[in-house]
């Protein structure tokens, strides 16, 4: 007798799920019985009609053991035989996915029995009215497969395994943009939005990556997993080599299963076999991703074949503000060439600025935001209030002008560093102190070495609408003859003239509308009164002995960051925590000098450490 | 393809789906399943394609005795926070890889 392929036995299994009747199937499992094992199955069937309905499941489950050794497909029809409606719905799913899998590897028309299945797992979603429950799960699946095929044909045919499709990418900046704009269903918008506000930044974006990839195999479904596959590619690190192994075995096994044409079968195992050369260490001084590397050296390999044979897709290099649009996240045009000049020689840097809409960065989770703050600045609670008001979940970042005033050392430019490292924003800080002249609001277009407005330069650098500025010690800032900083600061205070400012140096009518203008000072007695009216002046009040052992904890938290060695040491007993307090009243209760006496208290203590 | 082989491809292809899906071996599974000790990973050669081994110290393997060094053969699924992997024929549990800690003293 001729061995049956696998393929066979799955389109048998197609077929069997395809039954418009419980009793229609159970007669094609059982015929199937008798044809394997020689065992006449349908003999019960007699009994099955009047039989309780638990008692037939349990029967069917017996029919499954018996046959798992001869032939598991006709094993896994009889377990799908054995389901009722009112089973959990875990052993539904679990049942389902079985068969899905091996329908999906089939090589033939599956797709009514896919639909079928479908039904069966909404089925035990509980989405069809109570009443069909009283009929099998083929009789459900008789009534709705239709409606289900509808959707299982809509989706794109047959898309190929998104890591496979990652692969062909030539740069990690391609992939991740690929993964952004394609996976971002999968994704979700408020996860996209979160890597793309980490993107900016290597160290936050492997962890948002890593965040992304668990949140996908939370979903649980075989397409969530493969494009938590294709994002586990972008955690690889060529020098590294440890970081392929939990990526290429499964990558080559999608490979190996997938059903490719010849041409794009060649091209992807070129490349994959340029990753495993990485896995084995060869590219471990390489600061370039896996992507360049593979796309190099296959397109060195190649280069005898003709370019059209490549199945790559035309590599694009996507903005992160086209990313955004595409995503449907908030972005804003800051320069519309309608309203700019040409732009000269030394405006170079701005040039991709033109017309471009920048992403905006998002506020999320403002009260987690507000608890961290509250726990790092246990002095100036009231502070952070007054600064989070103006921020709203789901929000573009916009703080109104504001001006933190208090004693030196309490903190202030701290806190604005903190907030705007908590919600992922660019600061821009600019040193009043050094500030003489007019220079922040721009020089004139006429000079040889004109420069731009401190915003514009911000968004210029950060390539977001909406950076925050931060002017530091604006007390400070002294008059010449060249203009002073308190004038040409005014406009960026108001919301209005913001959205419509005329930057002297590139000549445009710029719209600075998302900047946040935040700016420090000991003393705003020495402000002009039409600063002060448009700043909203914060008082940050200086800590306290109160507020000691909160704030030296922090600053203990903050060496482990800087020093390895100092990871895990013990808190500060109460003693210590005295002696900090008296010497610190004498500092006159500056962070500054908390800092240093608690890294003096430690070195002490290393000092006169027992040794073993 | 004899029908063994196709069985252990079909319960291959079924566990890929399982860990697409996000699963792992469950806690029984992992008990039962032979595991790995003081492991490391390698990339090997087969003709003109590549394949993963996990080397290490074997203990509960069906043929082979406890503490013996051994190589898998090809790994299918390796789980990305190393607590298991998949060859074509059974999952491997992974214990401590190898130049982690100092060995403990009268730690056999």
């Amino acid at each position: 007798m001729r061995q049956e392929t696998v393929d066979e036995k799955t389109l048998w299994l197609a077929a069997f799920l395809c039954m418009p009747r419980w009793r229609a199937a159970f007669r094609m499992a059982s015929d199937r019985m008798k044809k394997d094992a020689g065992y006449d199955a349908s003999e019960a069937l007699q009994e099955a009609g009047t039989i309780p309905i638990a008692e037939r499941s349990r029967i069917m489950i017996q029919f499954a053991h018996m046959c798992r050794e001869l032939n598991p497909v006709l094993a896994l029809a009889f377990e799908m035989l054995a389901l009722r409606t009112t089973d959990d719905a875990k052993m539904i799913h679990s049942a389902v996915a079985g068969a899905n899998g091996l329908l999906c590897s089939a090589d033939g028309d599956t797709s009514q029995a896919r639909a079928c299945l479908r039904v069966w797992d909404d089925c035990a979603r509980g989405k069809y009215d109570p009443a069909a429950y009283s009929k099998d799960f083929f009789e459900i699946a008789d009534i709705y497969w239709s409606g289900e095929m509808q959707r299982i044909v809509a989706s794109p045919k047959d898309p190929m395994h998104p890591a496979l499709r990652a692969l062909t990418k030539g740069r990690w900046d391609d992939a991740f943009g690929w993964l952004l704009a394609e996976g971002g269903e999968h994704v979700g918008a408020e996860r996209a939005q979160a890597l793309l506000d980490a993107v900016r930044e290597r160290g936050y974006v492997q962890t948002e990556i890593r965040e992304t990839i668990e949140h996908l195999y939370a979903v649980g479904t075989p397409s969530a997993g493969g494009w938590a596959l294709a994002w586990s590619m972008l955690t690889i690190d060529p020098a590294k080599p440890d970081t392929f192994s939990p990526v290429l075995p499964q990558l080559q096994y999608a490979l190996d299963s997938a059903e490719l044409d010849e041409n794009a079968d060649a091209e992807l195992r070129a490349r994959i076999r340029i990753w495993w050369r990485g896995a084995e260490g060869e590219w471990t001084d390489s600061l370039t991703s896996i992507f360049r590397i593979s796309d190099v050296e296959t397109r060195d390999a190649s280069y005898d074949r003709e370019d059209e044979d490549l199945p790559l897709e035309p590599r694009t290099t996507t903005t992160s503000g086209e990313l955004a649009q595409a995503l449907g996240l908030p972005t804003l045009v800051v320069m519309p060439s309608a309203r700019a000049t040409k732009l000269n020689n030394f405006h170079a840097a701005y040039k991709d600025v033109v017309d471009a809409a920048l992403p905006l960065v998002v506020v999320h989770d403002v009260s987690s935001i507000r608890a961290a703050l509250h726990r790092e600045f246990p002095h100036a609670t009231a502070a952070v209030d007054l600064v989070l008001r103006d921020l709203r979940d789901g929000k573009p970042l916009r703080l109104k002008p504001v001006c933190l005033v208090g004693a030196p050392g309490c903190g202030k430019s701290r806190l604005v560093r903190r907030l705007a490292d908590m919600l992922r924003a660019f600061v821009y800080r600019f040193d009043g102190a050094a500030s003489t002249d007019g220079h922040f609001g721009g020089t004139s277009k006429a000079w040889g070495n004109t420069e731009a407005s401190v915003p514009m330069r911000a968004i210029a650098q950060s390539r977001i609408a909406n950076p925050v500025v931060l002017v530091d010690e604006i007390d400070k800032a002294s008059d010449g003859r060249n203009g002073r900083l308190f004038d040409s600061l005014l406009p960026f205070c108001d919301l209005e003239t913001a959205a419509r400012y005329r930057d002297q140096s590139l000549d445009a009518e710029v719209d600075l509308s998302a900047v946040s203008v935040v700016a420090t000072a000991n003393d705003v007695s020495k402000l002009p009164a039409a600063l002060r009216d448009r700043l909203r002046i914060v008082r940050v009040s200086s800590p306290t002995l109160q507020h000691l052992p909160q704030l030296a904890a922090q600053v203990i938290k903050d060496l482990a960051i800087e020093d390895e060695a100092r990871h895990g040491d013990a808190l500060l007993a109460v003693d210590e925590l005295a002696v900090i307090g008296r010497a610190w009243a004498k500092a006159g209760f500056s962070m500054r000098a908390l800092q240093k006496i608690v890294s003096a208290t430690l070195e002490a203590r290393d000092s006169y450490a027992m040794r073993h | 393809m004899t029908e063994k082989s196709q069985a252990t491809k079909l319960k291959l292809l079924q566990d890929i789906e399982a860990y697409m899906c996000g699963e792992v071996p469950s806690p029984l599974a992992m008990m039962r399943a032979a595991k790995m000790e003081n492991w490391v990973t390698t990339v090997r050669r087969r003709g003109k394609e590549f394949v993963l081994v996990v080397k290490g110290d074997v203990y509960r393997h069906p043929e082979i005795e406890d503490g013996q060094p051994i190589s898998t053969s090809a790994i299918s699924w390796f789980d990305r926070h190393a607590r298991f992997c998949r060859t074509t024929n059974r999952v491997y549990a992974l214990g401590a890889p190898a130049g982690g800690d100092m060995p403990v003293e009268g730690d056999a």
